[in-house]
């Protein structure tokens, strides 16, 4: 299990939609759109193998994203393997 | 109360951890996400870049598990970058050294630490009193932390008697140092980052801050989200994801960018947004022969770079240089923010002291919203290794090898006689490396850095790395500087040791020790301390304990020094989030704007006098004259190489967000790897038309030291003429290409700027 907490940093005039987008992804779970332009979200993964990736799409695959910037990660029962 | 599973309160977490950094509450009144984890959270800093971001260690079983943005930090308010979230992965990769390493027969093979360390105490000895302290050196990092650097210093300069003492530092940030000292009299910024939030115009110079540096480009785009109005301008010879935010984009030529900022001051001055008042009380006006002239000389020694000639110069367009002045003109506030692109050239003091020059002319320094700020590369280049003095010609505190009271002031700290430090500088890093290779150094030890990598012409170094002895403590094993080790010794990495960072901002930060080191690995200054003893220094290192006795001997001498920390023990910073030097006493809050109102050291000694002659300011560092900064005359340089028939392209290199010098770290974690997992050389369309190379394609770049084989990418990214190779990856060591011509004053290379061609393969 890995798991990464984010503020996705949009263009404020997109916003509604980028965060429409967004929540309708596999393996992340919004927390609704806040300050005008920053959607809070959770993106999970089975492993750490894909959280990288993952993050790397949304930013290349949805218009309107400035930024996506991590708060926190986890991957505690990973680090045995 | 409803049960929630592990996954849902670890997502929870997440959540609420990075709504925080939003000043958000997502949950009101619910303290359970952060307060009640089976996890042990642990105030730290960030390992990788200078910016010096807060992050909470996460700590289960012994073991770091997770990470998360410190909300409570200033600087990233709860907010990391995606390197730092594989923290973990770099601590418990499967790269790390768990034990002594001697080479036998060739091969590096498995020993005692009784064993390394006796082997290097016997061969330093015996290179010492065969050759004399200075055919031994030392070479750093700055992401050694302070205590660490200070122990090397105390061995090398005060017992081992020789100067030859550097750092990496000198590879990324020496030309920094060299203008804050030439233009302002004191090295590191006056202000800090709160200005970002105060600035209504920003100048980003070779810097793609974006990758580089995600926080500060989070800061400031969140701050131009907010306010429209704020402008940035871009002066970069490459399109990086930093333009996202530009209003303006000007592409110099590389390494010709000096006649722009002329042109900038020239503009400044003819269309009256200079300040003379603050140019006449605050400043004095030098050509490069240190002789002082009038603002009317300036004006007259402009006219060589007006807009247009600077276009001729530099290819941008004179219209975008002078739109460019304006914007920095007419902004009430002006935040000028740089990197390597104009650190990493022979004109690399020239050009920040060109910098500063707009600030000092127009007064926008000094005052909120307004200061000449330098982003620096690493975690403790400005803590250990600037104010450490880990470079040859320093010594700890912001004291000087060639000021005998500072050699007797720190040789009676250290408990040696002040005739063991040497009163010449010793060999600055090219020097040093150049040395090796002529058998003129014949044992060097090497700490926390790859140089095997990362040196510019890297590969003309190997020769010394190979005929010498070499000794390498490092964390990660293998690495292409233990390739040529002799003795590998395994260091402590990041949450297996306490120490102290200082940041780009002035900022020292305190990290604790959160889990044990892994194998046999022990902190480098415990290594050095050790290695001391054995070498017959007993005395001298034998009260070395505990971090927290370095720091306290370290926090002394900078009593009373422009950099005081004394107000900054392990007790206070262990609370904090940093504090920001001059922090003379423990109940002073640490300095936002250096050299005015609320620094104490302007305010108890410089202040009256200041205003009693209608000043503002008094700079009053080490190089500076009657509290005047100075502003330059500096004329255009051109880059050591320039494109030619034979190598038509300039080379030029960076970083990416995903990967960290020499890969020692983000090369652990097979998720960044995967994101960007090879070297590529950029190549706008046009010239990839015109060399008949497509996308994808293997090519063969080649500077006069050498070529490498490596993909093309061809994007518009770079300008026509200009290619852009990362340097991260050790199976192609673009270094290996760079030009290790040097700054004269800064002794920093051109790593920036290489003459070079590129075929198909």
């Amino acid at each position: 299990m890995a798991i990464t907490g984010v503020v996705i940093l949009v263009e404020p005039n997109k916003a509604e939609e980028i965060l429409y987008e967004v929540s309708h992804l596999d393996d992340v779970t919004t927390y609704g759109l806040h300050k005008e332009n920053n959607i809070v979200a959770v993106i999970e993964g089975e492993n750490s193998k894909n959280l990288e990736n993952k993050i790397n799409q949304i930013k290349d695959k949805i218009d309107g994203i400035l930024g996506i910037f991590p708060a926190y990660a986890n991957y505690e029962e990973e680090i045995d393997e | 109360m409803k049960k929630i599973s592990r996954k849902e309160f670890i997502k929870t977490s997440a959540a609420v951890s990075a709504a925080a950094g939003i000043g958000v509450s997502l949950f009101p009144g619910m303290t359970y996400a952060k307060n009640s984890s089976s996890m042990n959270w642990h105030k730290s800093v960030c390992r990788y870049c200078g910016v010096g971001c807060g992050v909470m260690v996460g700590e289960k079983d012994g073991k770091v598990v997770a990470v998360k943005g410190d909300e409570l930090n200033p600087i990233n308010k709860g907010h990391l970058c995606v390197k730092s979230l594989y923290l973990p992965k770099a601590i418990n990769s499967k790269t790390r050294l768990a034990h002594p390493m001697i080479r036998k027969n060739g091969k590096l093979e498995k020993a005692s630490w009784e064993e390394a360390l006796d082997l290097v105490a016997k061969k330093f000895n015996q290179i010492r009193k065969a050759h004399g302290g200075n055919a031994l050196a030392f070479y750093g990092s700055g992401q050694a932390e302070t205590e660490e650097t200070y122990m090397a210093n105390k061995l090398f300069k005060g017992c081992i008697g020789t100067n030859n003492v550097e750092g990496n530092p000198r590879l990324c940030m020496a030309s920094a140092v060299g203008g804050y000292l030439t233009s302002l009299g004191a090295d590191e910024p006056a202000g800090l980052y709160e200005d970002i939030e105060k600035s209504e115009m920003f100048l980003l110079v070779g810097s793609n801050t974006a990758e580089a540096h995600p926080i500060v480009f989070e800061r400031i785009m969140r701050h131009k989200n907010k306010n429209p109005n704020v402008k940035i301008v871009v002066i970069d010879p490459r399109k990086t994801p930093t333009d996202q935010v530009g209003d303006l984009h000007l592409f110099p030529n590389p390494g010709f960018d000096l006649a722009i900022f002329n042109a900038m001051a020239f503009v400044l001055i003819n269309e009256g947004y200079a300040d003379k008042s603050f140019v006449e009380k605050h400043t004095f006006i030098k050509d490069n022969k240190k002789n002082i002239h009038t603002f009317e000389d300036y004006k007259k020694f402009l006219e060589d770079f007006t807009p247009e000639k600077a276009e001729k110069i530099s290819g941008v367009p004179a219209q975008q240089i002078i739109k460019a002045a304006r914007m920095f003109g007419k902004a009430k506030t002006s935040m000028s923010l740089w990197t390597m692109g104009l650190n990493q050239r022979i004109g690399g003091v020239w050009a920040n002291n060109l910098i500063h020059n707009l600030h000092l002319l127009t007064g926008k320094i000094g005052v909120p919203g307004s200061d000449s700020f330098s982003l620096t590369g690493q975690p403790n280049a400005c803590g250990g290794v600037r104010e450490g003095g880990g470079l040859c010609h320093l010594l700890p505190g912001h004291h000087l090898v060639v000021k005998e009271a500072h050699r007797k002031k720190v040789a009676k700290v250290w408990g040696v006689p002040a005739s063991n430090i040497q009163p010449k500088p010793g060999k600055h890093t090219i020097a040093m490396f150049s040395a090796l290779n002529a058998g003129e150094i014949k044992g060097i030890y090497i700490m926390c850095t790859n140089p095997a990598h990362s040196l510019p012409n890297s590969r003309k170094y190997w020769k010394g790395l190979k005929e010498q002895f070499v000794v390498v403590a490092e964390s990660f094993f293998p690495t292409m500087t233990t390739e040529y080790a002799d003795v590998v010794l395994p260091a402590a990495f990041w949450t297996e040791k306490e120490g102290v960072y200082g940041c780009t901002e002035r900022r020292s930060q305190y990290m604790p020790k959160v889990v044990e080191p892994q194998g046999e690995a022990i902190w480098d200054a415990f290594i050095l301390r050790d290695l001391a003893k054995k070498m017959g220094f007993d005395k001298e290192f034998a009260k070395y304990e505990t971090a927290e006795i370095m720091w306290d001997e370290y926090r002394g001498l900078t009593a009373g020094k422009d950099m005081n920390l004394m107000g900054a023990p392990y007790s206070r910073l262990k609370k904090v989030r940093g504090l920001t030097w001059p922090v003379p006493t423990e109940d002073h809050p640490g300095t936002y704007k250096r050299f005015t109102d609320g620094d104490p050291i302007y305010d108890s000694k410089w202040s009256s006098k200041a205003k009693s002659d209608g000043r503002r300011m008094w700079f009053y560092g080490p190089k500076a004259k009657d509290g005047k900064a100075t502003i330059w005359m500096r004329p255009h340089k051109d880059p050591a190489e320039v494109p030619s028939k034979e190598y038509p392209y300039a080379l030029t290199t960076g970083r990416v967000l995903e990967h960290w010098h020499t890969l020692t770290m983000t090369g652990t974690s097979p998720q960044l790897n995967r994101a960007v997992p090879k070297a590529y050389v950029e190549i706008h369309p046009s010239d990839a038309k015109k060399e008949g190379i497509k996308n994808k394609e293997m090519v063969l770049v080649e500077s006069p030291r050498g070529k490498l084989e490596i993909e093309a990418r061809v994007i518009d990214r770079p300008i026509p003429g200009t290619i852009f190779v990362p340097w991260h990856w050790p199976e192609s060591p673009i270094n290996v290409l760079c030009n290790d011509a040097f700054d004269p004053g800064s002794k920093e290379p051109e790593y920036k700027v290489a003459a070079a061609k590129i075929t198909k393969a």
